[in-house]
C-alpha cells in the first residue's frame, strides 16, 4: 500500500476530538499529531486500518480534555484569562451551576435547611394557588364564556342577583333574539321514595327543556327533556344524576323507564346525566320546569327563576345587554312602581356563579401563603449572607485578580437559584399533597361542583415563577452586599474578613421582618380560631352527649294546612317517646348549640321609628318536651306545658341574655313581645319564663339573645327531632326512621347525626382555615427562630476575640451573656412592633371570611407576643452560652 | 504566575525533551523523544495537558508551523522553552544537585 492510500481516520473519532479538544491551532495540531501517528501505523503494518486504535486514542484524549474542561470550573480564576474571556454565556452558566452545586455539597446541613425552607414556602404558596385555581377555573361547559346569566339588579334591595318572575321569564323567552334560547332553572328539594331504599331528600333542580342543550351537555344514558314535558299535564319524567344513580340504584341501566316517586309524584326515569354533572350547584335530580303563570301583578310575586342562555353565533355580550335592556325597559315603563330601582343585568354566567367575593378570598389566601415564602426567602438570604461573609476574603482576592463584580454576583445568585429550584421540587410535592387534602375536605361542600384542586400545567408554571422569584429574592441581597465590598478593605481586615461586610444590619433587618410576618400570621390565625376553639371547649350549658338530631320537612302538597303539621308532629312525638332507648324526645326548629334563625321583634310599650331599627333576636319554636330533653330548668318563671297549645294564651320564654339586655334590672315576666316587623300580624306573646342561653348563637361570638315560642301555637313545616337516648345515639337512627315511616312512608328523614357531630360540623370550615394559617404561621416562626439563631451565632463567632479579651480583663459572665441576649431580644422586639401593624392590617381581611367578632383581641396578641419572645429567647440562648464559654487564652491565640 | 512555581517531574521531562529537539520540537517529535530517552510510554492526554499547563505557567511558548511532509496538512506547533522555563529548569537542577551531593557512592550504578 502506498503512503498516499492510507485509510482516513474513523469519523466518530474525529467527531469526539472536535467536541473535546480546544478550538484553534492547539486542538488542530493535537489532532494532526494523532492523524500522523495513525498514518505511520498503517504504513508500518500494511493492510490494517487501525480504526479501533484511533477511536481508543481519541476517546482517551477526549475524556482527558472533557474532564479538564469540567475541572477547570473548580478553579475559574486559575485558568488563563484569555480563555475565560472567550467563554460564552452558556458555558458560564454551566460553570456557575456546577460550582454552586459543589459549594452546597460542601455544607449539606445548610443546603438541606435552605431547600426545606424554600420547599415549605413554595409549597404553601403553590397549595393556595392550586386551591384558588381549582375553585376559580372555567365552567365545565363547551365555550363557557358564551354562557350568560339574565336577571335584575335592584338598587332598592341592594341585591344584584334578583331572579325572574314567571311572567317575566315567559315573556323574555319569546321576545329575546340574541341568545340561542333563554333557559331557566329553579332549585327545589326533592324527596325520593320507592322500593329501592329508604325515602331520601336530595337537592334537585327544575330545568327548561332547552337547558342541557344550552350548556351543551347530553345525558350519558337516555335522553334530555322534551318541550312537551314543560307544559303542565305533560308526561311526568325525571333525570337522575350519575352519583345518585350509582349510589341509590346500584348503577343499574334498567332504571331507565322505571318509575320513581319524586315529591310524592310518580315520575318515569328518562335519562342519567354524565358523571360530575351537578348543574347548577350540587344537584342530583332534574325534573322539567313548568312555568306556571302566577296571579301576581306584573313585577311582583315570587322570583324563583334563574335565567341563562348561550349567545347566538356572532352575537356579543353588549348586543345581548342591549336587547334585554329594551325588553326590560318596556316592562319598567309600564309598571314603574314595582320596578323602582330595577335594572336588567346580563353578565357572563361565570361572573354570576363565582362572584367577586370568592376571588377576593382566594387572592387573600394566596397572599397570606406567599408571606411564608417571603420569610423563607429572608431566611435563606440570611444563611447565604452569613456564609458569604466567611468568604469575603476569598471573594476579594478573586475580585483583585480581575473577576468582575457581575461574575461574583452571578455566582452567588446561581447558588440561591439552585436552592430555589430544589425547593421548588419539594414545594411541588408539598402542594400536590396539600391540594389533594383540600380537595378531599372541601369537595362536595361548595357549589362549585366542577372545582378540581390539583397540580396542573398552570400550577407548575406558577411554581416555576416562584422558583425564579424566590431564587433572585434570596440571592440578590447577599450578592449585592458581598460583591460591593472593596477588595482592599476586605484584605486589610484582620478579623477573618467579615466585619467589613457590615453583615449585621441587613441580617438583623431580615430577622426583624421574619418576626413581624410570623406575628401577623399567628395573630390572624389566633383571632380566627378563637371563636371555634372557645365554642368547642366551652360548656354549652347543657349535656350535649347522648343527643340525636334529625330533620323532617313536610311537603306543601300533602300537608297544606298548619293544623296538618301540628297533627303530624304531635303523633310523631308520641311515637318517638315510645321508642325503646329514648329517654326524652323533643321537637324544635332550633337545635341548642347551633346557630338559630333570627327575627326582628317589638316590645310592647317601647317606641320604634321606622322598623329598620327594630332589635333582632334568635328565635326557636319548641314543643313542650324540649326542656325535659335538653335539660335546663327555668331561671325564673315557668317552662312550657301541655296547656300552651294552639288554643292557649300566646306565651314566650326568653333566655338569660335576652332578659339582661332588654329588661336590665327588672323581671321580664308578664312583658309582651311580638315577632316580625312593624306591620307584623303575629300575636303579642306574654313572657312566662327565663331559661339559660342554650347557646342559640352557635359559634358566633356575642348576639346570644334568644326567645322560644311554643311550636303548637306557631306551627312549622320543617322541624328537628331531638332525642336524649341511652348509649350510642346513632344506633337509634333506624328506629327513628321507622317511626317516621309508619306515619308517612315517603317522608325522608335527613341530617341524622349526634348533636356533638352537628356542633363539630359548625366549626369545621373555620378550623380548616385556622389550621392552614397555623401551619403557615408556625413555619414562619420556626424560620424566624433559625434566622435569629444564625445571626447571633455568627456574631458570637465573629466577636470571639473581643469577648475573650473582655473575659480576660475580668468582665462578668452575666454582662457578656446579657450583651448577646439583648441583641437578640432587640430584634425580636422590633419585629413585634412591626408585626402589630401588619396584624392590624391583616386581621379584618381574614376575619371578614367568617362571621364573628373582628375586633382586635389583645389577649390573642399577648399570647402570640409571649410565644415569640419565648422562641426568641431560646434562639438567643445557645449562642449566648457559647459566648460565655469562650476560653480567653484560646481566643487571644487566634489570628 | 510566579516563577518560583516548582516544576513537576514530568514537566521537567517535557521541557528537556523540547530543548533536545531544538528546531523540530513539534508535538509528535517531542513525545517520541521522551519515549526514546526516558524509555517509557507517554499518555497522549497527559502529554498535551502538560504542555498546556507549562504554557500557562509561562515556561514554554509555541509558534505555528507547517510540516515538510505533504501528507501532514494539519498545522503543527513548534515549542520552545522560554527564559522563565530555562530558569525553572536550572533551579530544579540546582536543587537536585544539592541533594545528590555526597550520595554518589550510595547511588552509583553498579
Amino acid at each position: 500500500m502506498s503512503p498516499d492510500r492510507v485509510a482516513a481516520p474513523p469519523r466518530l473519532g474525529e467527531a469526539i476530538l472536535r467536541w473535546t479538544l480546544p478550538s484553534g491551532v492547539v486542538g488542530e495540531s493535537i489532532k494532526g499529531d494523532l492523524d500522523e501517528e495513525h498514518r505511520a501505523l498503517q504504513r508500518s503494518v500494511p493492510g490494517r486500518s487501525f480504526r479501533a486504535w484511533y477511536l481508543r486514542e481519541a476517546l482517551k484524549l477526549g475524556a482527558r480534555y472533557g474532564l479538564l474542561r469540567f475541572l477547570r470550573v473548580r478553579a475559574p480564576f486559575g485558568s488563563a484569562p484569555e480563555q475565560r474571556a472567550r467563554m460564552g454565556t452558556g458555558e458560564r452558566l454551566v460553570q456557575e451551576v456546577g460550582q454552586g452545586m459543589r459549594l452546597l455539597w460542601r455544607s449539606p446541613g445548610l443546603a438541606l435547611f435552605a431547600v426545606v425552607a424554600m420547599g415549605l414556602g413554595i409549597g404553601a404558596t403553590a397549595t393556595m394557588f392550586s386551591v384558588s385555581h381549582g375553585l376559580l377555573r372555567d365552567l365545565p361547559f363547551e365555550d363557557p364564556d358564551r354562557l350568560v346569566y339574565v336577571g335584575w339588579s335592584s338598587a332598592a334591595r341592594g341585591d344584584d342577583k334578583v331572579e325572574l318572575t314567571a311572567s317575566e321569564l315567559s315573556e323574555w323567552r319569546h321576545t329575546q333574539s340574541t341568545l340561542e334560547a333563554l333557559a331557566a332553572v329553579r332549585l327545589v328539594s326533592m324527596d325520593l321514595a320507592g322500593g329501592e331504599g329508604p325515602p331520601e331528600r336530595v337537592s334537585g333542580a327544575q330545568v327548561t327543556a332547552d337547558a342541557f342543550e344550552t350548556l351543551r351537555v347530553q345525558p350519558a344514558m337516555g335522553r334530555g327533556f322534551l318541550p312537551e314535558e314543560e307544559t303542565s299535564g305533560g308526561p311526568d319524567v325525571v333525570i337522575l344524576g350519575h352519583g345518585l344513580w350509582a349510589r341509590r340504584y346500584g348503577g343499574d341501566p334498567d332504571v331507565l323507564g322505571r318509575t320513581v316517586r319524586v315529591n310524592g309524584k310518580d315520575r318515569t326515569v328518562v335519562g342519567i346525566m354524565p358523571e360530575g354533572f351537578r348543574f347548577p350547584e350540587l344537584e342530583d335530580v332534574w325534573t322539567p320546569l313548568q312555568i306556571l303563570p302566577d296571579s301576581a301583578a306584573p313585577g311582583e310575586g315570587a322570583r324563583p327563576y334563574r335565567a341563562f342562555g348561550r349567545l347566538r353565533e356572532g352575537a356579543s355580550l353588549d348586543e345581548a345587554r342591549a336587547t334585554f335592556g329594551t325588553v326590560a325597559r318596556r316592562q319598567v315603563l309600564a309598571h314603574p312602581e314595582p320596578y323602582q330601582g330595577f335594572t336588567p343585568r346580563v353578565i357572563p354566567y361565570y361572573e354570576y356563579y363565582v362572584g367577586a367575593d370568592a376571588v377576593i378570598i382566594m387572592i387573600t389566601l394566596v397572599v397570606i401563603a406567599s408571606f411564608v415564602l417571603l420569610i423563607a426567602c429572608a431566611t435563606v438570604a440570611n444563611l447565604l449572607l452569613s456564609r458569604a461573609a466567611g468568604r469575603t476574603r476569598e471573594l476579594a482576592v478573586r475580585s483583585a485578580l480581575g473577576a468582575s463584580r457581575g461574575r461574583i454576583m452571578s455566582q452567588l445568585l446561581g447558588e440561591s437559584l439552585i436552592i430555589a429550584t430544589l425547593g421548588g421540587v419539594t414545594g411541588a410535592v408539598v402542594a400536590w399533597s396539600g391540594a389533594a387534602l383540600f380537595h378531599r375536605t372541601i369537595a362536595g361542600q361548595l357549589p362549585f361542583y366542577w372545582m378540581d384542586c390539583r397540580i396542573d400545567d398552570t400550577v407548575l408554571a406558577f411554581v416555576g415563577l416562584l422558583v425564579l422569584a424566590a431564587g433572585v429574592l434570596a440571592g440578590i441581597a447577599p450578592a449585592l452586599r458581598v460583591s460591593g465590598v472593596g477588595a482592599g478593605e476586605a484584605l486589610r481586615d484582620g478579623d477573618r474578613g467579615s466585619s467589613s461586610l457590615r453583615l449585621g444590619r441587613l441580617s438583623r433587618a431580615l430577622v426583624v421582618s421574619e418576626v413581624a410576618l410570623s406575628f401577623g400570621l399567628l395573630t390572624t390565625a389566633g383571632m380566627m380560631a378563637k371563636g371555634p376553639l372557645i365554642y368547642a371547649r366551652q360548656d354549652p350549658g347543657f349535656e350535649s352527649a347522648h343527643l340525636l338530631t334529625a330533620l323532617v320537612s313536610l311537603r306543601r302538597d300533602e300537608y297544606p294546612e298548619a293544623a296538618d303539621w301540628n297533627r303530624f308532629f304531635e303523633e310523631l312525638l308520641a311515637r318517638l317517646d315510645a321508642v325503646p332507648g329514648v329517654q326524652a324526645a323533643a321537637l324544635t326548629t332550633s337545635i341548642p348549640g347551633l346557630r338559630a334563625n333570627t327575627s326582628r321583634f317589638q316590645l310592647r310599650g317601647a317606641t320604634s321609628g321606622t322598623g329598620e331599627d327594630l332589635p333582632q333576636t334568635r328565635i326557636g319554636f319548641v314543643a313542650p318536651g324540649f326542656f325535659r330533653t335538653v335539660g335546663p330548668d327555668a331561671v325564673e318563671g315557668r317552662l312550657f306545658n301541655e296547656a300552651d297549645d294552639a288554643d292557649g294564651e300566646p306565651v314566650v320564654i326568653v333566655n338569660r341574655s335576652f332578659a339582661q339586655r332588654f329588661f336590665p334590672g327588672e323581671s321580664p315576666l308578664g312583658r309582651q313581645i311580638r315577632t316580625g316587623g312593624l306591620e307584623s300580624e303575629d300575636a303579642w306573646a306574654t313572657v312566662v319564663g327565663v331559661v339559660p342561653d342554650l347557646r342559640m348563637n352557635g359559634q358566633e361570638p356575642g348576639r346570644s339573645e334568644g326567645i322560644l315560642l311554643p311550636l303548637y301555637q306557631r306551627p312549622q313545616r320543617s322541624v328537628n327531632l331531638l332525642l336524649r337516648v341511652l348509649g350510642d345515639p346513632l344506633e337509634l337512627a333506624p328506629l327513628v326512621r321507622a317511626a317516621v315511616a309508619e306515619l308517612d312512608p315517603d317522608l325522608p328523614v335527613s341530617q341524622v347525626r349526634t348533636l356533638r357531630a352537628a356542633m363539630a360540623d359548625e366549626t369545621r370550615p373555620a378550623l380548616m382555615f385556622f389550621t392552614l394559617l397555623m401551619i403557615c404561621g408556625s413555619i414562619a416562626l420556626a424560620l424566624a427562630a433559625v434566622g435569629l439563631f444564625g445571626v447571633l451565632a455568627f456574631s458570637v463567632r465573629r466577636r470571639t476575640r473581643e469577648i475573650g479579651v473582655r473575659i480576660a480583663l475580668g468582665a462578668e459572665v452575666r454582662s457578656v451573656l446579657w450583651g448577646i441576649l439583648r441583641g437578640g431580644m432587640a430584634q425580636v422586639t422590633m419585629g413585634l412592633v412591626a408585626g402589630v401593624f401588619l396584624a392590624l392590617a391583616l386581621s379584618p381581611l381574614v376575619g371578614g371570611l367568617f362571621p364573628g367578632d373582628q375586633r382586635v383581641d389583645w389577649g390573642v396578641y399577648g399570647m402570640v407576643t409571649a410565644l415569640m419572645l419565648g422562641t426568641g429567647l431560646a434562639a438567643s440562648l445557645i449562642p449566648a452560652t457559647r459566648a460565655v464559654r469562650v476560653d480567653p487564652v484560646e481566643a487571644l491565640r487566634r489570628e | 504566575m510566579s516563577p518560583s512555581s516548582p516544576l513537576g517531574e514530568f514537566e521537567q521531562v517535557v521541557l528537556l525533551a523540547i530543548l533536545r529537539q531544538g528546531r523540530t520540537a513539534f508535538g509528535l517529535e517531542v513525545r517520541e523523544e521522551i519515549e526514546r530517552c526516558a524509555n517509557r510510554t507517554v499518555s497522549r492526554g497527559a502529554f498535551y495537558t502538560t504542555l498546556d499547563r507549562l504554557e500557562r505557567k509561562g515556561y514554554l511558548a509555541w509558534e505555528e508551523a507547517t510540516s515538510n511532509d505533504p501528507a501532514r496538512t494539519a498545522p503543527l506547533r513548534r515549542f520552545r522553552v522560554t527564559p522563565a522555563g530555562l530558569e525553572a529548569l536550572r533551579a530544579s537542577r540546582r536543587a537536585l544537585q544539592a541533594l545528590w551531593r555526597g550520595l554518589e557512592e550510595t547511588l552509583e550504578d553498579a
